[in-house]
């Protein structure tokens, strides 16, 4: 098993016709190293959110190569792909992207019961997720019963619940208050440092940015050095 | 398959306005049809109960010439073996003796058709439902006569009184005699009150100086009998015409093969018309929750689980929709049980061998249709909002909703 979680090569995102290509990224080369808190920061339109769906497997690059926990995205079926969010990846969005039918412990069991553990298990493991994110009271709460900070948290107990090689984080902070960005950045913190999860997270916010512990700067699609 | 189901309740649940307007359009299509069905097959069973009960029975036996020449020319005779329709697939069996004759009163004179009947073996045709005013016939020798109510009237005549008969004899030779009103008759088909005069067998045998019989009446346990029934009679009876109902009343024949048909085209346009609006309003439903769906696949949900979640959400409706409709049918056809009133249009349906009352009939074979077609059909319309969410981009879903 090697030491990066996330590596791409030479990673190229085109979109447009070929008559007016417009480029997301450019020959982008990044490692992560297993247990990093990475951030990937520049301005609007750099090319942050297109290279975490690269690198999440929501979006095919157009040139380069991009290696998740050792698995090679670029030659796997669809199905494949949603195999490697399942079981390697968790992702945490600004919407928060909770399922509005299921309870806070539902909607962490969620992910469990579709890799097949067994009830009890992801029970129990669902309910330890949430006590750890501070969510003792709120097993049985619908998302709409919720405030934008325990959503969020709710959402990170739900990706980091099945060990992910990596969490992936698209602008966490955007929907979020100072003060409930902060607690959300101790709680990514806490999964990084007590669960051992690499993150790596699209963010434009100084507080984000503030948790972690390194960044990768992306200016008109290219890593700025 | 427990989380697939799961969601989908619970996501039934959560628009349940929207849902509940579906639903209530699939069973007012489901009721509909059903009602529709079961007169349409009222009517079917008017047309094969006024056709077999009109002395004709599911099978007939007769001299071929008869078709052309009714009458006394050309009868069955009587000594023919009839120890070949001893048969478990025969219900009953029934002689008569008919001919074309002349009916006189004091007053007035009219076309009719006599018929020897022998009354203990009238358990089938629409004799055993006669309301008779006065005495029914008692036995095949009965000299006495029935007729109908509206023929009694436009004879101005009645119970008790004498009337005239004149009929061809075998040899063409002119009978006439004379026969006292026993009973006059009311049927629910006023034709039947305007053709026949009823007499006993024996005796009109003896009037005519014949002994055997214009035709048999072979009564069986249902219809899908007839065909074997038929081909065996004809191959036991070589000399003689055996005829089904059908061969001998093609029109009602026809009208019973359309009916039957017609109740599946309803099935069809009524269904296939709802179909449109079903998948309109699934697609439209789906495209509300199509980001939702967008995360469902990020998070690892494959894509035949979505597809599933949306079938399983649309059977779910089409089967509680397939139940009440169903339901909402059945009383609504139990509630018309005594059937719709025709009397007001008598002279046109009984015109088409119908009574004057519609009763709806249930048919065990509509329901399953229909029940497996809804289900066929909720299968189809949740396929197109299920093929557009696994069609769009993971991440067009996530922008949109």
């Amino acid at each position: 098993m090697s030491e990066f979680a996330v590596q791409t090569h030479d990673v190229t995102r085109i979109y447009g016709s070929e008559v007016v290509p417009v480029y997301a990224l450019r020959g982008v080369s990044l490692t992560v190293d297993v247990g990093e808190f990475v951030s990937i920061v520049g301005p609007s339109g750099s090319g942050k959110s297109t290279l975490l769906h690269v690198i999440g497997g929501l979006e095919r690059p157009t040139e380069g190569e991009v290696t998740v926990s050792d698995t090679i995205l670029g030659s796997l079926s669809d199905s494949e792909l949603t195999d490697v969010r399942l079981y390697k990846m968790g992702f945490v969005f600004q919407a928060y992207n909770l399922i509005p039918v299921l309870s806070a412990v539902e909607n962490v069991e969620f992910i469990l019961q579709l890799q097949g553990v067994n009830r009890k298990e992801r029970r129990e493991r669902a309910k330890e997720a949430l006590r750890a994110f501070g969510l003792d009271d709120l097993f049985d709460r619908r998302p709409g019963e919720m405030s934008g900070g325990q959503q969020q948290r709710v959402a990170i107990a739900r990706a980091v619940v099945s060990n992910p090689a990596v969490l992936l984080a698209d602008e966490p902070s955007a929907n979020l208050d100072s003060e409930t960005t902060k607690e959300f950045c101790e709680y990514l913190q806490h999964a990084n440092e007590d669960h051992g999860v690499t993150i790596l997270t699209a963010t434009h916010d100084p507080l984000v940015m503030g948790y972690t512990e390194r960044h990768i700067r992306l200016v008109d699609g290219q890593i700025a050095e | 398959m427990r989380l697939v189901f799961q969601l989908a309740i619970r996501n039934i649940w959560r628009q349940r306005r929207r849902n509940g307007l579906v639903l209530f359009a699939i069973v007012f299509s489901i009721g509909g049809v059903f009602v529709m069905n079961s007169l349409a097959r009222g009517m079917e069973h008017d047309f094969l109960r006024f056709s077999i009960e009109n002395l004709r029975g599911h099978v007939k036996i007769l001299d071929a010439k008869q078709l052309d020449e009714p009458g006394f020319r050309h009868l069955i005779p009587h000594d023919t073996n009839w120890s070949v329709l001893a048969r478990p697939d025969i219900e009953a069996w029934t002689p008569r003796l008919r001919s074309p004759a002349v009916i006189m009163s004091e007053r007035e004179t009219r076309g009719v058709e006599i018929v020897g009947i022998d009354p203990t073996r009238e358990k089938h045709s629409f004799i055993k439902d006669l309301n008779i005013d006065g005495q029914a016939l008692t036995d095949a020798s009965d000299q006495h006569l029935l007729i109908g109510r509206s023929l009694a009237e436009e004879l101005k005549t009645g119970l008790g009184r004498r009337l005239v008969v004149l009929i061809n004899g075998p040899d063409d030779n002119a009978i006439e005699t004379g026969f006292r009103i026993l009973g006059v008759f009311e049927s629910t088909n006023r034709n039947y009150e305007d053709a026949y005069v009823l007499t006993g067998l024996s005796s009109l045998q003896t009037l005519a100086g014949v002994d055997g019989f214009t035709g048999v009446s072979v009564y069986l346990h249902g219809l899908s009998q007839i065909p074997e029934v038929q081909e065996s009679l004809a191959m036991e009876l070589p000399n003689l015409l055996v005829a089904s109902w059908a061969d001998l009343d093609p029109f009602t024949g026809e009208m019973h093969r359309f009916i039957g048909f017609t109740v599946y085209i309803l099935i069809v346009v009524f269904l296939g018309t709802l179909v449109f609006g079903l998948i309109n309003a699934l697609v439209t439903a789906v495209l509300v929750r199509i980001k939702e769906f967008g995360m469902l696949r990020v998070v690892g949900m494959k894509s035949h689980l979505i597809v599933l979640q949306v079938v399983i959400e649309c059977v779910i409706i089409m089967l509680l929709a397939l139940v009440i409709g169903l339901v909402t049918g059945l009383l609504i056809v139990l509630w018309l049980g005594d059937g719709i009133d025709l009397t007001a249009f008598a002279a046109g349906v009984e015109a088409f061998n119908m009574g004057t009352r519609m009763v709806p009939h249930l048919v065990v074979e509509d329901f399953v249709i229909l029940g497996i077609a809804s289900v066929i059909l909720g299968l189809i319309a949740s396929y197109f909002p299920a093929r557009r969410i696994i069609k769009t981009p993971i991440l067009q879903s996530l922008r949109e909703g």
